[in-house]
């Protein structure tokens, strides 16, 4: 199957830039703005990772319990609260689908927020995104309707993985069981080609870990990105050989490029796909940005922002589809299977949420 | 990117000197006071936000319906339905064929244009319906096509006009809408709100964020009416171009009749024939990217994708300078080519014809 080609605006290169501030960097523009975010303000906290700024995060039970965006989350995670203090959270669920998580900080008297209906709000209709300080982070208009995603905008994807660049079958000894990947082709220009392996090399080890099919190889590169060295072990006959190889990035289309122009500022998120359900705005904001509030201009919060998803938009998780989560959350339904730095403390308890009939 | 690309967007664009000056000795608004759509200043309290927002709520609704996808071979851009009888505005690059990226490349060559081809229109609600393009000017990057089925509504096409583009100021309001990344399904025209940054007869340029795809579609005023069309971008989000709907009333009837306004000038009649046609950019090396059938050139061994690097003895380092020595030739002449085919290096000596 091929893709459909995208019929693109011919993108320049300028060489004088016009100086003139979008929407969302405008600063005379947010004022207006200020009374409208105030109360989603309020509710909204600085999500920090190993000590750097990864997400905003939305308070949705005063007793602590805080909204943020999952794949943002690493290391050591801690919420800054609006008198600057920072303090430790943890995190409760993690729930890869809508690409929440919800932390629990030691706290009590925080300000949460009530979510609004976002279904029947037009395209048009402002929208602002609440941060840590009283000018919004970002405002704009409703670009599409609530809806469900279809196609490829509902398949999780990691733009950022790194490519080996093999073409990759089991290997198996003469029981049948899998001692390996055995590279089939190099692709010409590939990663692997460039760092000298060859076309029936069988890959036993990454990174020091034992590689027993071509699955668990590619489980392996999932989590390493374009430009990341990996130590890659190959049998080669009866010899063993190590390579470093330096990881190739996803071959970019012209799509790719163009939503990509202006994103030096403000990023794309790495997680940008592979939604069910979601609010589509113009605003611009920066990934470190999701996982805060946006609320229309009567202040009501209608989602949470989910990904910087293009040039053109930034999308929010609604409403309708976070109420339902959240009892779920906090009962421990989604609570995360392999997080590092979940303490042993028993969770508060919290009653069980009445499941609906679909 | 081809280099006429870029010729074409040194046209315009000097900084501008912002005009935004906040008005405050304006008496506020009443309640529920209207938006004026020639304003080119900022909102600066709800009141007038709400103002601005009940104007383009109903904008984005009304003008939802004249908004379409423009499908052409592979590629899919947007459009505008600008009449009744379903005349549709677009960009001519998306209405243009393009060769396929050279390897490592993100852009084609674009083919010599031809009206009559046919295209495909989507609709807001999805349907499909047929079109044929018309004319385009493509330094302009302006593009016509009419849609050839009858409209929904007793034969008629729900349209949106077209407006002076000369009317409007740097600060106006503006909103645009279009098909980001192509159309997807399940998913509306997509609306982007923004302000008109600079304006000149060639180019509009506004902060509505654009990306492929939105080719072609219509940038809106806050009178409902259409400004201009979708058509490049620059790395700074500020940096949106539409072409202006004066560059299209300017040559509405050409266009309507099928001209490619800006098609690259024939050699003269008189002049031998070879029957070649070369990239569209006049500085280009002279490559060949089709050849009429049966004319002197396909006899005499030449192929698309040939580069012409010799004309009898002389150097060639571009089609300008190749035409300018075809100019002299007549029909029965002999000339020797040099010509480059991937890695070789080939001499064919051709007899020049006579063109029809």
């Amino acid at each position: 199957m091929t893709a459909r080609l995208i019929a693109v605006v011919g993108a320049l290169v300028a060489a004088t830039a016009p100086v003139s501030a979008q929407l969302t960097a405008d600063s005379k523009l947010l004022a207006p703005f200020r009374p409208v975010v105030e109360k989603a303000t309020e509710s909204t906290v600085r999500v920090r990772c190993d000590d750097k700024d990864a997400a905003l995060g939305t308070v949705v039970d005063s007793d602590g319990f805080i909204l943020t965006k999952l794949s943002e989350l690493k290391g050591v995670v801690k919420v800054k609260l609006s008198d600057g203090t920072e303090v430790d959270a943890k995190t409760v669920a993690a729930d890869k689908g809508t690409d929440l998580a919800l932390l629990k900080i030691a706290a009590k008297n925080l300000k949460a927020v009530t979510f609004a209906d976002s279904k029947a709000v037009p395209r048009g209709n402002w929208v602002a995104s609440a941060g840590p300080t009283s000018d919004p982070v970002a405002v704009g208009i409703v670009s599409v309707m609530t809806r469900k995603l279809t196609g490829r905008d509902v398949i999780i994807t990691n733009p950022n993985r790194g490519y080996l660049g093999v073409f990759p079958e089991d290997a198996k000894d003469e029981n049948g069981k899998g001692i390996g990947a055995k590279v089939t082709d190099v692709s010409p220009d590939g990663a692997a080609k460039k760092a000298g392996l060859l076309a029936g090399d069988v890959i036993v080890e990454m990174n020091g870990k034992a590689v027993t099919s071509q699955q668990q190889m590619r489980d392996l590169l999932e989590g390493l990105k374009g430009g990341e060295a990996v130590q890659v072990v190959v049998k080669r006959k009866d010899e063993m050989k190590s390579f470093k190889v330096t990881l190739g990035s996803a071959p970019k289309d012209r799509g790719d490029f163009q939503n990509a122009m202006g994103s030096q500022k403000y990023t794309l998120s790495d997680r940008r796909t592979g939604f069910g359900e979601v609010l589509q705005t113009d605003m611009v904001i920066a990934a470190k940005d999701c996982g805060g509030p946006v609320v229309d201009l009567e202040g009501n919060v209608l989602g949470i922002n989910i990904a910087r998803a293009g040039r053109v938009e930034t999308w929010v998780l609604p409403s309708e589809v976070i109420r339902p989560l959240l009892p779920q959350f906090k009962a421990g339904k989604f609570a995360p299977t392999s997080a590092t730095s979940t303490p042993a403390k028993p969770l508060p308890a919290a009653p069980a949420p009445h499941e609906k009939k679909k | 990117m081809t280099r006429t690309r870029l010729g074409r967007t040194a046209i315009c664009f000097t900084v501008l000197c912002g005009a935004l000056v906040a008005s405050a000795a304006d008496p506020a608004p009443a309640p529920g006071a209207k938006w004026d759509p020639a304003r080119v200043t900022q909102p600066e309290t709800i009141e007038e936000l709400k103002a601005l927002q009940a104007t383009v709520t109903k904008l984005v609704d009304k003008c939802n319906a004249s908004t379409v996808a423009v499908l052409s071979g592979p590629s899919a851009g947007s459009g505008v339905i600008v009449s009744e009888d379903g005349l549709v505005l677009t960009a001519a690059h998306v209405i243009r064929s393009y060769s396929a990226p050279k390897k490592g490349g993100l852009e084609g060559v674009p083919q010599p244009f031809k009206a009559g081809s046919t295209v495909k229109i989507m609709l807001p609600d999805g349907t499909k319906v047929d079109g044929k393009t018309l004319g385009i000017n493509a330094k302009m990057d302006s593009g016509m096509v009419q849609i050839t089925t009858k409209g929904p509504n007793n034969g008629k096409w729900p349209f949106t006009p077209v407006a002076k583009s000369g009317d409007v100021k740097p600060g106006q309001w503006v909103f645009s809408l279009g098909h980001p990344s192509g159309p997807k399904e399940g998913r509306s025209p997509v609306a982007r709100l923004g302000r008109v940054k600079d304006s000149s007869k060639s180019a509009m340029q506004t902060d509505c964020t654009l990306v492929g795809g939105d080719s072609g579609g219509p940038l809106f005023d806050l009178n409902g009416k259409v400004i201009g069309i979708h058509s490049r971008i620059g790395p700074s989000l500020a940096y949106n171009i539409h072409v202006p709907t004066d560059a299209f009333k300017s040559e509405w009837d050409k266009l309507v009749a099928g001209e490619w306004v800006d098609a690259p000038q024939v050699a003269k009649a008189a002049a031998g024939y070879l029957g070649v046609v070369f990239s569209e950019d006049e500085e280009d090396d002279a490559w060949v990217t089709e050849l009429a059938d049966n004319g002197p050139a396909a006899k005499g061994g030449l192929l698309a994708g040939d580069t012409i690097t010799k004309f009898n003895d002389t150097v060639i380092k571009s089609v300008k300078q190749f035409r300018k020595l075809m100019e002299p030739t007549k029909a029965g002449d002999k000339i020797r080519f040099t010509v480059r085919r991937g890695t070789e290096i080939k001499t064919l000596t051709i007899t020049l014809g006579k063109r029809d």
